[in-house]
């Protein structure tokens, strides 16, 4: 390598936050989209919700973690609104630190945004993981935190209060234990999800299995869910701006561009040294 | 934006702080390590933090604190609580043969939830979800019966150490290509989720911080 | 060295929650539960010993002179002001709006952007990779550059393709490839967990 190409490499990153922040900053072009105007998976989470029964009871498992937060930030927040503006009556609790301090900033956003603060509920913390997961199914303990009519109905029927179960998953806990732990412990409840993308491979074969009634895993089946939604009053809940697809563009383009020059050159590299043995 | 802030001078203080420790991390990138080092310190310090405070608050105060505050004699049993928490606490001060009682309590939890989970959750129904039916059109059940056989060689790859036979050797190879190739094809996601991290963060800097496109 | 009395402790609870999820009984479901909350109130414990392990250890750090003692004063600071900031009198714990405010103005920038540098360092891992000369290390990437071309967030009958191409792909290579990694994933995990509950393999090994 020599001194030029040194220098590029070590101002590449630069170069590529100052790309990414002028096309953060340009005009939406009309070539460009996030969703996916047949989403499948945005449908079925769309029918999974129109199918619970009014002023639903639904338990959010809130467990995102800080690296793929951003990703699943904006769905998870339309999923909420969503829940709220079908008079849905939500319980908090998560099973990881990191969730749990991304579950109090989001009821914190909520209080901040009006929303009704008796239809939400915060369980809180449950540490142990599958432990805790198990713990849930057994008894729900909130009243240490709000003595209101829906802590109470929940603290009566623990998990069997609840119409349907939302996770919001991320690296350290995803649907995977809640499929493994919290399902065959209970009825027919179903499971709904939201997870970033690198989930996919755990969340995938659960989708498949109809394990999971639903779940929103990628980028663009988030967007899509988002574009369809309705939400009159409450729209005041959910980010006032969509991401803007120019810098995701220009940067996938940069990673496309990055890998396929060094596996086009690795494949030359292949290519020559294959036609010199067979030369030899 | 992130709308984690609200519009109070605590708020605009938090924005401020905020964006400053976004570009001290993000200086990582020209090569200012050492202000970056203390940013992870910090970050270790905040998250134990909270760590300790959530045990703490939401976990042994309401159910062993409080209720012992509340009728100290009454429920014996929380005391023995006490005792394991206590002793689960001071694990790397106490002896071996102490310090293994709550150790031997979380593992013998965690293999009987693994095995309970794995088996009743996933294995019978993935197995299950696996198996081809009729019903369907000719297209569906030969889609099917290709994934089926994808998902039999990726599970002998994944299991065979060493194959024995040609046959069985030949499928762990090319399940170990197939694992490979899914593999990379995770690799790409794990590219896209940094990158829209990346762009948040951009964003925030930009919108929530220098108030542009808004 | 193996202990019998913490081997049999292991196989005792799991086998006591093991039989409590495939058998309804009332006096065993009872006895599971207390299991249940021992795990769930050792995890707690457990968290705190961790904590606790990492200030003592930065406290020595600092008192001692070794290390970076700059990085052990921010390690002690941050545990401190929260602590401070969710347990001082009058405190709403978590919800309290000084840990609010430490959680949004440190907490998530820092672990958020610092993940975010990681787009740069996964692309150059991705690079190296290849620079191992194996057919591996160019499978590896062609798959990662395949879907991150169907994951391009275009519009029109091009994106149209893209996200018929993605799902299809989902549906059948890649989702197929998933299933088989999931349920060898959950074998390894039964068969291992299977072996603590046996005795097989020791609480303390």
């Amino acid at each position: 390598m020599n001194d030029h190409s040194r220098a590029l490499t070590r101002a590449a990153p630069i170069l590529l936050i100052i790309g990414l922040a002028i096309a953060w900053q340009a005009p939406d072009v009309g070539w460009l989209r996030l969703s996916d105007a047949e989403s499948k998976r945005a449908e079925l989470m769309t029918s999974a919700l129109d199918a619970l029964p009014d002023q639903p009871r639904v338990l959010i498992g809130y467990d995102p973690d800080l690296g793929t937060y951003a990703e699943i930030r904006q769905t998870a927040r339309a999923l909420l609104a969503d829940l709220l503006a079908r008079d849905g009556r939500l319980a908090f609790v998560s099973l990881t630190a990191e969730g749990r301090a991304l579950a109090s900033a989001e009821l914190a956003r909520l209080g901040r945004g009006e929303a009704n603060p008796t239809r939400l509920l915060d369980v809180g913390f449950i540490p142990g993981a599958e432990a805790g997961l198990v713990g849930l199914t057994r008894d729900i303990r909130a009243g240490q935190l709000d003595d209101g009519a829906f802590t109470r109905e929940v603290e009566l029927e623990g998990i069997g209060a609840f119409d349907a179960i939302v996770v919001i998953g991320g690296n350290d806990l995803g649907p995977r234990s809640w499929v493994e732990q919290v399902m065959p412990r209970i009825g027919d409840v179903p499971l709904l999800s939201v997870t970033p993308i690198v989930l996919l491979p755990e969340v995938e074969p659960y989708l498949a299995g109809e394990q999971l009634a639903a779940g929103l895993t990628t980028p663009r089946d988030g967007a899509a869910y988002r574009e369809s939604l309705e939400l009159g009053n409450l729209s005041r809940l959910v980010e006032s701006t969509e991401p803007r697809p120019l810098p995701l563009l220009l940067g996938m383009l940069v990673a496309v561009a990055v890998l396929g020059q060094a596996l086009g050159a690795r494949m030359l590299e292949h290519l020559r040294s294959a036609g010199s043995r067979s030369i030899g | 934006m992130s709308d984690f802030f609200g519009t109070t001078t605590a708020d605009t203080i938090a924005t401020w702080i905020a964006a400053i420790v976004t570009l001290i991390v993000l200086g990582a990138l020209i090569g200012e390590r050492r202000v970056f080092g203390w940013s992870q310190h910090l970050l270790a310090g905040l998250a134990t933090g909270f760590l300790a405070l959530i045990a703490l608050t939401e976990v042994i105060g309401p159910r062993l604190v409080q209720p012992l505050a509340a009728d100290p004699t009454g429920r014996p049993e929380l005391w023995a609580g006490v005792a394991l928490v206590a002793t689960a606490a001071g694990a790397p001060w106490l002896p071996r043969q102490l310090s293994m009682i709550p150790a031997s309590i979380a593992i013998g939890a965690l293999a009987a939830f693994a095995l309970g989970g794995a088996v009743i959750g996933t294995l019978l129904p993935q197995i299950d979800a696996s198996i081809v039916r009729q019903g369907g059109s000719l297209g569906t059940t030969v889609a099917g019966a290709s994934a089926a056989v994808v998902t039999a060689l990726v599970l002998i790859g994944f299991l065979h150490g060493r194959p024995r036979g040609r046959l069985v050797t030949t499928a762990a190879a090319t399940g170990r290509w197939l694992l490979i190739g899914g593999l990379g094809g995770w690799l790409g996601f794990l590219i896209v989720s940094r990158l829209i991290l990346l762009v948040d963060r951009i964003a925030f800097l930009l919108g929530d911080w220098l108030g542009l496109g808004r | 060295m193996r202990r019998p009395t913490l081997t049999a402790l292991v196989v005792i609870i799991g086998l006591l929650l093991l039989a409590d999820t495939l058998v309804v009984n009332a006096a065993l479901s009872q006895l599971a539960g207390v299991a249940v909350d021992a795990a769930i109130l050792v995890a707690a414990g457990a968290a705190l010993a961790g904590v606790a392990a990492l200030g003592v250890r930065r406290v020595q750090d600092l008192w001692r002179q070794r290390g970076d003692p700059i990085g052990a004063v921010f390690v002690i600071a941050g545990m401190a002001a929260m602590l401070a900031a969710g347990l001082r009198p009058g405190s709403a714990g978590t919800t309290d709006p000084a840990v609010q405010w430490l959680v949004a103005a440190l907490l998530v920038p820092i672990g958020a952007t610092l993940f975010g540098l990681l787009f740069v360092t996964t692309l150059g891992a991705a690079r190296r990779a290849l620079a191992t000369r194996t057919r591996e290390g160019i499978l590896l990437v062609a798959g990662a550059l395949v879907t991150t071309v169907l994951l391009l967030p275009l519009s029109g009958s091009a994106g149209a393709g893209l996200a018929d191409a993605a799902t299809w792909s989902l549906a059948f290579p890649i989702g197929a490839v998933f299933r088989g990694l999931l349920i060898g994933i959950a074998l390894l995990s039964a068969v291992y967990a299977a072996r603590v509950l046996l005795g097989i393999r020791a609480a303390d090994e």
